[in-house]
């Protein structure tokens, strides 16, 4: 009997970890089955600092996560359009139809936004300290944007035109 | 893979430590994180500081209506011609309207002329100047040294028998940065 109690022990282990299996299809195929979708951040309306006058120095404009200029340093804002990014929930990518209200909401673990770099007719700008409006908790992707604001940093007598770039969100849910 | 690596170490652990095992797998499996990275656009425009630098106005010269009246045309360039019985003076001055800029280099701008101005004799007396043309035509570039120049001219029109005496009047122009 000593020599097969690990084989007994074996046996009621893997007995315990079917069941906890099979309880586990059971409750992803109930409560979850829709929830499981991947949600993937669109982008509503893009970051935009809007017309500046630069300076003869090195200077700085920023945007938070409602749109608004909060500060800016060496450089004189000129009307135009600003505006914070945007984003909503996509869950089409993930299968199947949408769930019930409860899987309309994602919890956010974290969210990761680079800086960009703008280019145009003169030097290149960046865009730093990206600041998304979530980062942790519910986000009803489907209806409350996540938005994002940043700082611009111009350089002395940037050139004047138009200037653009890109960079990237991640979003991490649960 | 989770499975595996307990059936490997069944042996060295008891019932109760393997019941947190199967506790601990419950919690994490239904909650694992995913993830989505997408690329997003960002813009600014960086305007031209300009100023005016200079001004002047616009000058028809001296003519004589004659019985029908006509118009004067005066080109952003400065050349001047007369229709209908209008008669020019040559020997007068005439001139377009003459805006200095200065600002950035290579800044842009655009022009918004005014459609009509009125002029009036200080009396009873008005024409109307129409039909506003400027050099460069809608907009332009400041060169590299942060300076331009944009000339403004018109059409007056000139009644039939035309009273005689000094009109003047005011006009607007719209230059937009960029």
């Amino acid at each position: 009997l000593t020599n097969i109690r690990p084989t007994a022990g074996f046996a009621i282990v893997l007995g315990f970890l079917l069941i906890f299996q099979w309880k586990t299809a059971f409750a992803w195929g109930v409560n979850a089955a829709n929830c499981d979708q991947h949600v993937v951040p669109v982008q509503q309306a893009q970051l935009s600092f809007g017309s500046i006058i630069a300076g003869t120095v090195a200077g700085t404009i920023t945007v938070d996560t409602t749109g608004a200029i909060t500060s800016y340093t060496n450089v004189t804002p000129a009307g135009g359009i600003v505006s914070a990014a945007s984003f909503l929930g996509d869950d089409s990518g993930g299968g199947g139809p949408n769930g019930p209200n409860g899987c309309q909401n994602r919890s956010l673990v974290n969210v990761v936004v680079t800086d960009a770099t703008l280019s145009g007719p003169g030097p290149s700008m960046t865009v730093t300290g990206m600041t998304p409006s979530i980062v942790t908790g519910t986000w009803a992707y489907r209806t409350v944007p996540l938005t994002v604001g940043g700082t611009l940093n111009i350089n002395g007598n940037q050139t004047s035109g138009s200037y653009s770039g890109t960079y990237s969100i991640t979003v991490y849910y649960q | 893979m989770c499975v595996v690596f307990i059936m490997i170490f069944m042996n060295n652990i008891n019932k109760k430590q393997m019941l947190r095992i199967v506790f601990l797998l419950a919690g994490v499996i239904p909650f694992a994180t995913n993830a989505a990275t997408v690329n997003a656009t960002v813009d600014a425009q960086i305007s031209t500081n300009a100023t005016l630098s200079a001004s002047t106005g616009m000058v028809f010269g001296d003519m004589t209506a004659g019985n029908l009246g006509g118009t004067v045309v005066l080109d952003p360039d400065g050349r001047r011609i007369s229709t209908g019985t209008v008669s020019l003076n040559r020997a007068s001055v005439s001139s377009p309207a003459t805006i200095g800029l200065s600002g950035t280099p290579n800044g842009l701008y655009t022009i918004v002329l005014p459609s009509s101005v009125v002029l009036n004799d200080g009396g009873a007396n008005n024409m109307i100047v129409t039909g506003f043309r400027s050099f460069p035509d809608v907009g332009g570039q400041l060169n590299g040294s942060g300076v331009a120049t944009v000339k403004v001219g018109g059409t007056l029109n000139v009644g039939a028998n035309q009273g005689f005496g000094n009109y003047s009047g005011s006009m607007a122009v719209v230059i937009n940065y960029f």
